[in-house]
């Protein structure tokens, strides 16, 4: 039986329906069964968590680590990296500077409502295209979005940017119409008044600066 | 080509949230082309009424649109409010109705080019510090309509347009402020040298919205109040009190922006000796605002990181940007 390596690269992830609950840097052996979770798929696509290439049992039995099972419905096994000889606290994350002292609840409230929407996202795909990769990363990456619309997070004191939904994305062509007729203008006159000398001034300013 | 249709090439086109400016030099003056930057769509049965009334419209699809200061006239008869292309200084995203509008606008103001890509300078914003929008699609949007007017379109700055048009005599040296509708403009240049230029999300639009809320009255209300004319440092009545108050705490935001971004780049950008601070655009319009805006800088002068020789209005404020435009397309031909 092949088994695959499941990493963890976001703080929190939910996998409803492999009953997974999982923190940055978990590790999670899972069975070619688990594989066919349709959230851990789309959770893939978004680069949240990492499937690696699997390995037999049998290469693992050489230097079996010791593992802690979860429930079994699944298939899935979670196995902690290094070995549980006692509580090891564990190895502190680099701290990113960021505004807001309570964002890390923000955010894992945001997740939280991820996996909701996502649950019920997914659920409204239809069957025969809940396998194909592209949509699941689309319906995944609008519900990320959606959950996490109002979460600045901020890196040395400058806040993020975002690009928001209604940004355009392109300029139409055709913007001036032959046939669209004239329009009353109103027109007036004044003097010149130091324009030439100006203009002059300004041409040999911008020579002298690129000189 | 002979050197008198030479001296005539070059166009400066100031695309404001209120009016749409064209400037050029004409017989040894300079003609100014100006539409109200407004537009009213309509039902194809109006189109009598219209008529009847000698306004023009253009027919567009099923229905009609009437554009321009007839737009506003129109909106009051209807009781719609006219619809604007560009929102708080820059085009609205998605709004592709206001961008064919806008087409036409421009094309009207700018006529036909008196020879295949001559040059035309279009103003654009700095982009705002105090919101988080950009003028990349606002720029690419009038590069591409004065492009497809048959004009080769060079962008420019607002504010730096003003130093253009008013500074000659400084040295292209000063800081320019320009009071728009939809937003303000600042820039500051030494010998023609940009230091910086941003914009701040307020302008005259900000004030009427402000005002009619104090007072309970309607920003078009305010608005017609505000152009009909008043005395800035003799407001009388709550809604000119109101509007005072509101032009004062504008100024105050925009010198205070500007002396925020001064800090910022004072290091690597000195100023040799004072220089003069002018001030333009529509909303600068109301009597006395030169000296109201003076003693508003006179209570935060001490503060204040950089010294100003005199603050003065433009000579055309209207017309500034168009003609600081212009100046720039003129030097691109001048030999």
């Amino acid at each position: 039986m092949k088994e695959y390596r499941l990493d963890c690269r976001h703080p929190i992830v939910h996998i409803p329906d492999l009953q997974l609950t999982l923190k940055r840097g978990d590790v999670v052996w899972l069975g070619e069964e688990a594989l066919k979770s349709t959230v851990l798929q789309a959770l893939c696509a978004i680069g949240a968590v990492s499937v690696n290439t699997g390995r037999s049992c049998s290469d693992m039995r050489s230097a079996p680590p010791p593992s802690v099972r979860i429930p079994r419905q699944t298939g899935a096994v979670v196995r902690k990296n290094k070995p549980v000889v006692e509580e090891v606290a564990p190895p502190p994350q680099p701290q990113r500077e960021v505004s807001g002292d309570d964002l890390d609840a923000r955010i894992e409230k945001a997740v939280d409502r991820m996996a909701e929407r996502l649950a019920q996202v997914l659920s409204r795909v239809p069957a025969q295209q809940s396998g194909d990769p592209a949509i699941l990363a689309q319906v995944v990456s609008d519900a990320v979005a959606r959950s996490l619309q109002n979460i600045g997070v901020a890196a040395g004191g400058v806040s993020s940017k975002r690009v928001s939904a209604d940004e355009p994305i392109y300029i139409p062509t055709g913007l001036v119409s032959e046939s669209m007729g004239d329009l009353p203008v109103a027109s007036a006159a004044s003097e010149a008044g130091g324009l030439d000398d100006a203009a002059t001034a300004l041409r040999k300013s911008r020579k002298k600066t690129s000189t | 080509m002979s050197s008198d249709k030479k001296t005539q090439l070059g166009v400066g086109l100031d695309l404001g949230t209120m009016n749409i400016v064209a400037a050029r030099r004409k017989n040894g003056k300079v003609e100014l082309s100006r539409i109200r930057d407004a537009f009213l769509d309509l039902e194809s049965g109006a189109k009598k009424m219209l008529k009847l009334s000698g306004v023009s419209y253009i027919e567009r699809g099923e229905g009609i649109v009437v554009v321009g200061d007839a737009a506003l006239e129109m909106a009051n008869v209807f009781g719609r409010e006219a619809r604007r292309p560009l929102s708080r200084g820059l085009v609205a995203a998605g709004e592709i109705d206001a961008l064919e509008i806008l087409g036409v606008m421009v094309k009207n103001v700018l006529g036909t080019p008196t020879e295949p890509n001559e040059v035309c300078y279009f103003c654009i914003p700095a982009a705002p510090v105090d919101e988080d929008r950009d003028v990349v699609y606002h720029r690419g949007v009038f590069e591409r309509i004065v492009t497809e007017c048959g004009f080769r379109a060079i962008s420019s700055n607002e504010a730096m347009a003003i130093i253009y048009s008013e500074t000659a005599n400084e040295g292209f040296s000063g800081l320019a402020i320009s009071f728009g509708s939809g937003m303000c403009n600042i820039a500051l240049a030494v010998n023609g040298i940009e230091g910086f230029s941003f914009s701040v999300a307020r302008g005259g639009d900000w004030i009427d919205e402000g005002a009619a809320r104090a007072v309970g009255s309607t920003r078009s209300r305010i608005c017609a109040l505000k152009e009909k004319g008043f005395d800035l440092m003799a407001p009388v009545g709550r809604e000119q009190e109101a509007l005072a108050l509101y032009y004062k705490s504008l100024i105050e935001y925009c010198l205070e922006t500007t002396a925020r971004e001064f800090l910022r780049i004072k290091d690597k950008f000195s100023l040799p000796k004072a220089i003069p601070l002018v001030v333009s655009g529509g909303t600068s319009l109301p009597t006395n605002f030169v000296p109201f805006l003076s003693s508003v800088f006179e209570r935060m002068k001490k503060k204040f990181p950089m010294e100003f020789s005199e603050v003065r209005h433009a000579s055309d404020p209207m017309n500034a940007v168009a003609r600081g435009l212009l100046i720039q397309a003129v030097q691109e031909y001048d030999e």
